[in-house]
Formats: C-alpha cells, sequence, structure tokens
C-alpha cells in the first residue's frame, strides 16, 4: 500500500486548525510540513512553535522537511515540538549529513535525506543504510502549485533499485506536483509515499482523493 | 497618541482568522509580525503566504519586522502585501540609506530596528529619512524573555536627537511590554508599544483582549499625566 502526506504549504491559514481537523477525517498517513528559511529556498514559513501548536491539535504523524541552509540548528527543536521524521536537504549539508542523520536520531526521531531535482540519486548512495527516508523533490522547492518534473523519475529508480539490492527498508517519497496523472507514474517507480498538497487542499472529496492514492 | 501593535507571532496559529476579529474589536493599530530567517535570529518565522492571508482577513494595518539578514531580499518578498511599515535591522544593512530609498518606493513606510546592545549613533543619521524606529528591549528571536533596562536611556537619547526634527520618525518598543516594564519607561513614554506574550496573549482566563488593551491604554495615559505635573 501506499503512504500519503497531506502538506499545509497551501492550506487556509486563518482557519488552521479546521484545515487540520479536515486533512484528519481523510485519513491520510502523516501531516508534511515544509520549513523554509528564504535562504535555502526564496520563501520562507514558519519555525518550531507553530509545528508544536500543529503537533497539539493533531493525531497525525508530523513528517517535517527542513529546506533551511542550517537545519543542524533545528533538529533539537522540531524534534520537541513533535516531529516524527526530520528530513534534510543534500545540497544544504553535504559535508556534516552524517553528524546531522545521528544527531536526529539521538532525538529519537526517524532521518530522512531530501535530493532537488537536479541532485544525481549517485550523491546519497553513501548515506542510504543510515536514514529512514528518501524524498525526491519532483519540483524545485519554494513554492505549492508547481508542475511535476518528470525528469525525477529516472533519479528515483536508483534509490528503489539499491533498496533490494542492499536489502534496506527506507521510504521513498515524492513531493511537488503529485496529482492522479503523476502519482501513479511515481509509484511505478518505486515510490511508497505520496506527498499531497494543492491537489489535496483543492479537492472536493478529501477522503476519496487519500484512498485512490493509498491504493495504487 | 499611543499606538497598540499586537505581536502576532504570540497569537494562537490555529485559529488566527478568530484572533484578528477580536484585536479589531480591541481597537488594536498596528499587527507587528516578526519575520525570522533562522541566521539572523535563531528561530523561524512568518512567511508571505501567511502574511499574506493576514491581510486579507483584517483591516489593522500590518507592521513587518524583518530579523532578517540580506534584508533587501526579504523586503522583495514581503513588498506586494503592501504592509504599512517594513523594518529592518541596522545592524545588517550595508546599505542603509538605499534600502530606506528603495522601501519608500514601494509605496511603504521604512523603519529601522536596533538590538539593546546597538548604539543610537548607528541610526542617527537616517532619523530624517524614516518614519519609526524599534528599539527592541530584548534580543530578538523568542517570545518571553525578560525586558532589558538599559534601553530606557536609549529611548531618552534618541528622543533628544529628535528635538527639532520637522517630521520625528515614531519610537516603537518590543521585548516583555506589559504594565511593569511600560512603568519603568514613565519618563521616556515611546509612541508605539508592542504587545505579545507577557500583555496580551498569554492564559486568558475568559479575558478579551478588549480589556487587556484598554488597561495598558489607561496605564500608559496615567503615566504620561504623571510625567506631565
Amino acid at each position: 500500500m501506499t503512504k500519503v502526506g497531506v502538506s499545509i504549504l497551501s492550506a487556509n491559514y486563518m482557519k488552521l486548525g479546521d484545515e487540520l481537523e479536515r486533512i484528519e477525517q481523510s485519513n491520510p498517513d502523516y501531516l508534511h510540513i515544509d520549513i523554509m528559511d528564504g535562504h535555502f529556498v526564496p520563501n520562507i514559513t514558519f519555525g518550531p512553535e507553530m509545528v508544536h501548536q500543529m503537533n497539539q491539535t493533531t493525531s497525525l504523524p508530523l513528517d517535517v522537511h527542513l529546506m533551511i541552509e542550517f537545519p543542524e540548528k533545528y533538529i533539537k527543536a522540531f524534534a520537541e515540538a513533535g516531529a516524527k521524521i526530520i528530513s534534510v536537504h543534500y545540497e544544504a549539508c553535504s559535508k556534516r549529513i552524517t553528524e546531522i542523520i545521528d544527531l536526529i536520531h539521538s532525538c529519537g526521531v526517524k532521518a530522512g535525506i531530501v535530493i532537488n531535482p537536479d541532485t544525481p540519486a549517485e550523491r546519497i548512495k553513501p548515506y542510504i543504510h543510515k536514514v529512514e527516508l528518501i524524498l525526491q523533490m519532483t519540483v524545485y522547492p519554494g513554492f505549492g502549485g508547481q508542475k511535476f518534473n518528470a525528469s525525477t523519475l529516472g533519479n528515483i529508480q536508483q534509490p528503489a533499485h539499491w533498496k533490494d539490492e542492499f536489502n534496506l527498508s527506507y521510504d521513498i517519497e515524492v513531493d511537488g506536483g503529485i496529482n492522479e496523472e503523476t502519482a501513479p507514474l511515481c509509484v511505478d517507480a518505486g515510490v511508497n509515499i505520496l506527498v499531497a498538497g494543492s491537489f489535496f487542499i483543492d479537492s472536493t472529496n478529501k477522503k476519496v482523493l487519500t484512498h485512490t492514492l493509498q491504493h495504487l | 497618541m499611543i499606538h497598540i501593535a499586537a505581536s502576532l507571532m504570540c497569537g494562537d496559529s490555529l485559529h488566527i482568522g478568530d484572533e484578528l476579529v477580536q484585536l479589531e474589536e480591541a481597537g488594536c493599530d498596528l499587527l507587528h509580525m516578526d519575520v525570522m530567517d533562522g541566521i539572523y535570529v535563531n528561530n523561524l518565522a512568518l512567511g508571505p503566504e501567511w502574511i499574506s492571508a493576514v491581510k486579507e482577513a483584517t483591516s489593522i494595518p500590518l507592521d513587518i519586522h524583518l530579523a532578517c539578514i540580506n534584508p533587501k531580499k526579504y523586503v522583495d518578498m514581503y513588498a506586494g502585501i503592501q504592509p504599512k511599515y517594513i523594518t529592518f535591522h541596522v545592524e545588517v544593512t550595508k546599505d542603509v540609506p538605499g534600502l530606506i530609498d528603495y522601501i519608500r518606493s514601494l509605496g511603504i513606510k521604512p523603519s529601522i530596528a536596533i538590538n539593546p546592545e546597538t548604539e543610537i549613533e548607528k541610526i542617527l543619521p537616517y532619523l530624517e529619512d524614516i518614519d519609526m524606529v524599534l528599539v527592541m528591549t530584548v534580543n530578538p528571536g523568542f517570545a518571553g524573555q525578560s525586558f532589558n533596562t538599559e534601553v530606557i536611556n536609549k529611548i531618552a537619547s534618541l528622543k533628544k536627537a529628535m528635538k527639532g526634527l520637522e517630521k520625528p520618525p515614531l519610537i516603537e518598543v518590543d521585548g516583555n511590554i506589559k504594565e511593569e516594564t511600560i512603568s519603568l519607561m514613565e519618563q521616556t513614554q515611546p509612541d508605539v508599544y508592542v504587545l505579545g506574550t507577557s500583555a496580551l496573549f498569554h492564559d486568558r482566563n475568559g479575558d478579551s483582549y478588549s480589556h487587556r488593551i484598554d488597561n495598558i491604554r489607561q496605564h500608559i495615559a496615567s503615566l504620561k499625566d504623571r510625567a506631565a505635573q
């Protein structure tokens, strides 16, 4: 079965409490939270305090994606805020990534590595045995509502293949332009977690949408 | 005139729509928005989509405080929202006059922020060109910190420096502002008071924002009366 993470990036921030309730009622597997600092990506979202407030109100596990320059500074804060998984960008911390993964684990949280569309999957091969999650961005991160980049499918096949080759059990997740057309392509390539953002938020039947994606 | 600015970052982020209705009813003059980039300060906060949604939902003018390095980049990110003020930190800006002019060219009132340990000499050359000075009374980054009493002399010096200016900028204070710390500023009252957790958003217990803001206004007014005697 495929897992689904709903992203709040495009949610109605004025009624976030209601949005979280609606999201939870459609039974996804995760709440996907994008943290941006305006430096690593050209947008900024929010910090640990708001993640903590969301954690107080939802029972969905929090899948926190750090698109920030110095993720190590904030691992503990997001762990304490309630993150179940913390993912960091290879591009932001390639020289320090082993220490950062260890830090995430020391906080009792699962660790993920994220790669942008133009980062070859080979770059993260040295770390695949250490992480619980590999997140392939299928758009350049920063904004919701972007179009899926099909060239990333080739990249996804590599960690999918390494999973079998080395008998590993990490999840493979995608985020960016995931909808009814692009989701099956990703699942065929080996993805088992789909992040749905605008596709979910704009949908008039969220329960059905989640169910359909989970049964791809 | 006393201006009250609510620090929205300290509010209930799950029900911001409701918070805004109550703040409007309470006669709040400004919404103070802390933008934090995780590098200049050790926290992350308040993106443009969020602030834009606030702008759509309320008539209270926005006062955006950029606690960020490379502030021009963030000015560009937030200018489209058309807040009333954008404040940047003098400590991290290479071309202060350039940024002041740039913000004004976008139809927004420029304001400069100084941290507790920054001397006012750093901003004196710009007083005639800006609409507001944000004097931080704590080091920016987190709610719940203690008021730095040394800042009181700074406010006095700033007011002295502004004497004789045709259009002096407003003086705004942010950081643990509440009745007790406002009393400390009795002799040199600022113009704009940012209220966060200490004065406004702590345990409600049925108390309204109207009541809390009215109390603060009355307290400031009584201090002004006393200082004038």
